[in-house]
């Protein structure tokens, strides 16, 4: 008889049109981490929702310490020491990492703030475990990986004893990565029960104990890490063999079709710029990869092209036209179509439905209008049409609220309404961020295809792997300015990180 | 039957949700009525429910001309809504309109219909360009537009008076506007002939028209797409290229224009209203908020709702006949008017109760 210290057996959890859990079994015990992994829209979400008090499952048992208990809320959750580390933060920017940490379960004396006590405690769990942050710094001043210190140090100032980490690498930089490694382990030597969500397989390989494989709501299976290959974890994932490499046909180079001349852009904040003289060129038939730490001017270069953003000086021509003071829509019309980073925010209207967000871009065109009114059935033969061939799945097809659909999901159907636009230039930033590999897989395929097709294609990626995978040229940028321009088979990955960090300044800068 | 209700092919929980509040609404009232004189609480819940119909179909004729204006408020208001833009500068925009469409009419001097026609043109335009400050603001320099609109209630009401005052159409005597002659009102089509002694005129019927139009606009064309797709995410809008400024403005125009025009009827009726010297502010401007908010902000049942609460006040004002004083009509229809508030949460309670019979469903059919 093993002790665990968290058992969910059995759990059944339906939503409407889908069951997302489907008699699944997990079980954790001390001082162990384990993984769980799937893609998106597998029901990993799900699964810790209901350990977490969220939703209730329809079937099924909670075991904890091998006693039966319900968990009806997140606080009846935290309660029984059940802690989250949630992909967002749930933090408040003006307050200091230690008022944030003792928010809900402050010490008080005659209604008196303790604040000694507490700050002692905080500052021997820190020491502990190895979470470096200071107390008294304003949450909004910190890196994002410190903030996700914080968090961790929130529930452990509650005295959690099983922690639940959602998907904590998405938003860390490769250093930051390492440091969270280690404190993993850290919390696992102190006997912490450790659930750790993710598909980045390599993770699961450096860190985890045991793994267990969720597909399309059913569980495939659990596995020591130790006895399986990445190969075979992703293969149970997605349920066919992953092709890890980017397959692309030799590059038919056309004339440049989207040009930057001397763009120049000031920050909003300091005096300074964030685009110093930026200038390059994208041709047909070509991928070109914006590589780079993130916050090097990457999202502002991309924010000027679309037109979301006005540059204060320089030109961007887009096939031979001066687009540089165009309004948004008229680009769009011109051949510019745009992925943005922040899905929720800029690509999809969450609350309406997956047909009125494909039509976002073609509603205003003749064949979707007559003076104004919507022609409905040439809209709904679009979203079809869309939904069948990038192979949008949602419960209720293109009626579907769009909020209620997985991120992968959501994803393709930008990706779709995008490539379907007519367009000579696809500009996409971080567009595979937080999928799992069978949509990266998908998505690099569109971008090739694009390519093939004799498109400009701009990519802006954090990701080296994918950076060298995808791309036809690459170029670097370090402090709003273009340090490199090369090509992937002339570089390695650690040459392009000498770049990235400004210790190396290439040469042919476009 | 909720589950038969709720099941079907069309969405019923925007009226359900609606009906609930307003049965809510009138049990709290009847509460409120037992606790003050429990031996007349039936008999005024009775006058609630028949007041409408006190002096038969005149009673009943007046309360079309009083919810004529409510229900273009509320439709106003509405229409705002759906940019996610929350104007409630209803009285002052509903002031100034009214003072706009009273002086054209009486001044302009085309003869009926077309003096009354363009006078009520103009307190539309009147009540566009009053919303027009706080919707540029907002659209522009993002400045909340509560706070505006409710700055310029005052400052409408100020200048609404102060222009009264001034003007032509202004009787110094009884400090109100002057009568405005009975040709030069709104038409009444023969309808006095069947409510007979009533203020009802065809404004009802207008209101009822440019509903349906509103909603064309929302569900059928372009413009309400991006209305639509503004309001839910105006990031995501510019991000495509919609001109998220310009359908906030436009937005916040047409609210404006139907809340003014609601001023121009309720002025220019036959129901003796007339435009005060003193410093009030139209209430009815805020009534909209509570009409569009028992129709989830649905124009068609704007009408609907502006009609029942209309008809509560109607009611109301025959309640001293049953021994209870005026003030406790205030309590029931204000009670009424938070609880339509609660329809939101009713209608959220709905959407869930609907998922969990589809879910028991889904579980049935995998049983079988």
């Amino acid at each position: 008889m093993e002790n665990y210290a968290i058992e969910m057996l059995n759990i059944t959890k339906r939503f409407p049109g889908i069951v997302a859990n489907d008699d699944i079994t997990l079980q954790v015990k001390y001082g162990e981490i384990h993984a769980l992994l799937g893609e998106n829209g597998a029901g990993k979400s799900t699964l810790m929702s209901v350990l977490f008090g969220l939703y209730k499952p329809e079937e099924g048992r909670i075991l904890l310490d091998g006693k039966e208990v319900k968990i009806t809320s997140p606080r009846k959750a935290n309660e029984l020491g059940i802690g989250m580390v949630h992909q967002h933060f749930m933090q408040i920017k003006n307050f200091t990492v230690l008022e944030n940490i003792i928010l809900g379960v402050e010490t008080t004396k005659n209604g008196v703030l303790q604040m000694q006590e507490a700050r002692q405690k905080v500052v021997e769990l820190s020491e502990r475990y190895g979470l470096k942050v200071d107390p008294d710094a304003l949450v909004r001043d910190i890196t994002v990986g410190q903030q996700q210190r914080v968090e961790i140090l929130k529930m452990l100032y509650r005295d959690c004893k099983i922690l639940i980490f959602d998907e904590p690498t998405a938003v860390l930089t490769p250093q930051e990565i390492e440091e969270l490694m280690g404190i993993m382990r850290n919390l696992k030597n102190e006997g912490k029960a450790i659930i750790f969500i993710t598909h980045k397989l390599d993770e699961i390989k450096a860190v985890s104990d045991k793994c267990t494989v969720l597909r399309l709501g059913k569980c495939i299976g659990t596995v020591n890490t130790a006895d399986a290959t990445t190969h075979q974890m992703a293969e149970m994932m997605v349920g066919r063999e992953v092709n890890f490499h980017v397959d692309k046909a030799p590059q038919k180079l056309g004339e440049p079709v989207l040009s930057l001349k001397n763009i120049y852009l000031k920050s909003e904040v300091a005096d300074k710029y964030v685009l110093n003289n930026i200038s390059f060129d994208v041709h047909s038939g070509e991928i070109l990869c914006i590589a780079g730490v993130e916050g090097n001017g990457q999202s502002e270069i991309v924010k000027v092209i679309s037109g979301l953003m006005q540059q204060e000086s320089g030109t961007i021509i887009l096939n031979g036209k001066d687009i540089s003071n165009e309004s948004r829509r008229q680009r769009i019309i011109d051949g510019l179509s745009y992925v943005p980073e922040d899905r929720h925010k800029h690509g999809v209207i969450l609350d309406s439905t997956l047909e009125e967000n494909l039509a976002l871009k073609k509603y205003f065109l003749p064949e979707y209008q007559n003076k104004g009114i919507i022609n409905f059935k040439s809209r709904r033969e679009l979203a079809d049409k869309l939904i069948s061939e990038f192979d949008i799945r949602s419960s209720e097809g293109r009626e579907t609220i769009t909020r209620s659909m997985s991120g992968g999901n959501q994803q393709k159907a930008i990706v779709a309404r995008e490539i379907d636009a007519k367009h000579d230039v696809l500009v996409a930033i971080q567009p595979t961020r937080g999928l799992d590999v069978g949509a990266i897989e998908g998505i690099h395929a569109n971008l090739v295809a694009q390519r093939d097709e004799g498109k400009a294609v701009l990519l802006v990626s954090f990701d080296l792997e994918e950076v060298m995978g995808v791309s036809d040229r690459i170029i670097v940028f370090y402090e709003g300015e273009v340090v490199a321009n090369v090509r992937p088979e002339d570089v390695t990955i650690n040459e392009l990180g000498l770049y990235m960090s400004g210790s190396k300044k290439g040469e042919n800068l476009c | 039957m909720l589950k038969k209700l709720l099941m079907s092919k069309r969405d019923y929980s925007g009226v359900l949700s609606s009906l609930i509040a307003i049965v809510i609404g009138l049990l709290v009232g009847f509460i409120a009525m037992i606790a003050v004189k429990p031996s007349s609480a039936l008999a005024g819940l009775r006058m609630l429910v028949t007041g409408g119909f006190f002096n038969g179909l005149t009673t009943f004729g007046s309360v079309f001309f009083y919810a004529t204006p409510i229900i273009l408020c509320g439709m106003g208001d509405a229409f705002a809504f759906k940019a996610s833009i929350f104007n409630i500068g209803g009285p002052g925009q509903m002031h100034i309109g009214a003072l706009v469409a009273v002086y054209v009419t009486c001044r302009i001097g085309l003869g009926a219909p077309w003096s009354t026609i363009v006078g009520l043109l103009c307190g539309a335009l009147a009540g566009a360009l009053w919303a027009l400050i706080p919707a540029l603001l907002n659209a522009y320099k993002r400045v909340n537009i509560i706070i505006t609109t409710i700055m310029m209630n005052y400052i409408g009401m100020y200048l609404a008076v102060d222009l009264l005052k001034k003007s032509s159409i202004f009787d110094s005597t009884k400090n109100q506007s002057i009568n405005v002659p009975r040709d030069l009102r709104v038409a009444r089509l023969g309808l006095d002939k069947i409510f007979v002694g009533s203020a009802i005129d065809c404004g009802f019927f207008v209101a009822l028209i440019i509903a349906i139009i509103l909603w064309f606009i929302l569900e059928k064309t372009t413009f309400g797409y991006e209305i639509k797709a503004v309001g839910k995410n105006r990031d995501a809008s510019d991000y495509a290229g919609i001109d998220a400024r310009r359908t906030i403005v436009l937005s916040v125009l047409i609210s404006g224009a139907l809340i003014g025009l609601g001023g121009g009827f309720m002025y220019l009726g036959w129901a003796g209203k007339y435009l005060l010297g003193s410093n009030t502010q139209l209430s009815e401007g805020f009534t909209g908020i509570a009409v569009t908010m028992l129709a989830n902000n649905n124009p068609i049942a704007c009408v609907f709702s502006g009609f029942f609460l209309a008809y509560l006040t109607q009611s109301g004002s025959y309640m001293q006949a049953v021994g209870f004083a005026p003030e406790i009509v205030k309590v029931i229809s204000s009670v009424v008017v938070y609880c339509s508030a609660l329809s939101r949460l009713v209608s959220e309670y709905l959407r869930k109760r609907k998922l969990d019979y589809i879910a028991a469903e889904k579980k049935g059919d995998a049983i079988r």
